[in-house]
C-alpha cells in the first residue's frame, strides 16, 4: 500500500485533501507544519507528500529545501493558495513534481495522483 | 516617481481582475453566486484612512481575515464581514451546524482558510499581472471593530500615503455581505506599474 503524508496547518484543508486522497487505497498520515513533516519524513518512507507552503514553525519552501539537500526520493505535490507564477517556479526548481492551487479541483488532483502511482 | 491618473487607472483594472478571481473562488467555496460592487480606489493619509475605515462599519462585531504581504510593494488585504454572518459561510463550506461544541474553533479555522485562499487569489493576481514576487505572512483571523482588526496595519502606515481599494460583495442566497480591502504603501506602486 502506498503511503502518503498530508502537510497543512489548516484542519479544514487537511480534511479536504484527505477526502480527495480517500478515493485511492493509501495509508494516510498528517502533519501540521514543516517541522512535524520532516520528523515524519525522516523516520518513515512516504511515496507522496502533499505540501502546503504558508505554515507556522517551518514553511513548505524550507521543507522542499531540506528534502532537496538530503536527496530524498518522495514525490512532493505542493497544494497552496499562493497563485504567483514565481512561487510555482521556485517549488518546481526545488523538486516538487506538481503544483496545485487551493482548493484543488478533483479531476486535476486525481490526474496528478494517477501520474505518480 | 509621481502617481498619476494613468497609474490609478491601471491599478484599478488590476484590482478589478484580482477581486474577480477572489469572488470566483468564494463562489466555488460557498457554492453560491457572489455579486460585486465596482471597486473604489482612493489615496489616504493615516488620519483619513481611519475616518474611511470608520465609515465602512461602526460595528464592534466584525470578522476579518488579514493577509499581510511584502516585497516590491507592501501592505495587506482583508476579507471582512459581520461575525453573525460568518457562521452561514462556514456552514456552506463545511456543512457543520452551529450547535457543535467546538464550533468557535472550527469557525476561526475555516474562515482563516477561506480568507487565505480568497486573499491569495486577489493579491497573487496583482503580483502576476505586474510581474512581481511577493512574500506573505500567515493569515490572521481577528474579530472586533475595523480599527481593532486593522490596528497593526494602520499603525505601520502613519507616514506617507496609502493606496486603498474597497470592493463590497454580496452572497444574496446566504444573506451575507462584506468587503474585500486592499491597502498598500503608495511609494513603490508607480515603479511596478512602469
Amino acid at each position: 500500500m502506498k503511503k502518503v503524508l498530508i502537510v497543512d496547518d489548516s484542519l479544514i484543508s487537511r480534511r479536504m485533501i484527505r477526502q480527495l486522497v480517500s478515493n485511492f487505497n493509501f495509508d494516510i498520515e498528517e502533519a501540521k507544519n514543516g517541522r512535524e513533516a520532516l520528523e515524519k519524513i525522516h523516520s518513515s518512507n512516504f511515496d507522496i507528500i502533499f505540501l502546503d507552503l504558508l505554515m507556522p514553525d517551518m514553511d513548505g519552501i524550507e521543507v522542499l529545501k531540506n528534502l532537496n539537500q538530503s536527496k530524498r526520493t518522495e514525490k512532493v505535490v505542493v497544494i497552496s493558495a499562493d497563485i504567483q507564477q514565481t512561487t510555482k517556479a521556485r517549488c518546481m526548481e526545488l523538486g516538487a513534481v506538481a503544483f496545485l492551487n487551493k482548493p484543488p479541483k478533483e479531476e486535476e488532483f486525481v490526474n496528478v495522483i494517477k501520474q505518480l502511482i | 516617481m509621481v502617481f498619476t491618473n494613468i497609474h490609478l487607472d491601471i491599478f484599478q483594472e488590476m484590482i478589478n481582475i484580482g477581486v474577480g478571481r477572489a469572488a470566483n473562488l468564494l463562489n466555488s467555496l460557498s457554492g453560491k453566486h457572489v455579486s460585486l460592487s465596482v471597486p473604489s480606489i482612493k489615496l489616504f493619509d493615516y488620519k483619513n484612512l481611519i475616518n474611511e475605515l470608520e465609515s465602512i462599519s461602526k460595528s464592534d462585531n466584525l470578522s476579518c481575515v488579514l493577509l499581510i504581504f511584502s516585497g516590491e510593494i507592501s501592505g495587506s488585504s482583508c476579507l471582512i464581514f459581520p461575525t453573525e454572518q460568518a457562521s452561514k459561510l462556514v456552514l456552506a463550506f463545511t456543512g457543520i451546524q452551529t450547535d457543535d461544541l467546538d464550533f468557535d474553533e472550527i469557525q476561526a479555522e475555516t474562515l482563516s482558510e477561506i480568507g487565505n485562499i480568497v486573499l491569495n487569489s486577489l493579491v497573487g493576481s496583482i503580483a502576476n499581472n505586474f510581474g512581481i514576487s511577493l512574500n506573505y505572512s500567515i493569515p490572521l483571523y481577528v474579530t472586533g471593530n475595523l480599527n481593532q482588526v486593522l490596528s497593526s496595519e494602520i499603525s505601520s502606515n502613519q507616514n506617507g500615503l496609502i493606496l486603498y481599494a474597497r470592493t463590497h460583495f454580496k452572497i444574496e442566497s446566504l444573506d451575507i455581505e462584506g468587503d474585500f480591502l486592499f491597502l498598500c504603501k503608495l511609494e513603490s506602486v508607480p515603479f511596478i506599474i512602469q
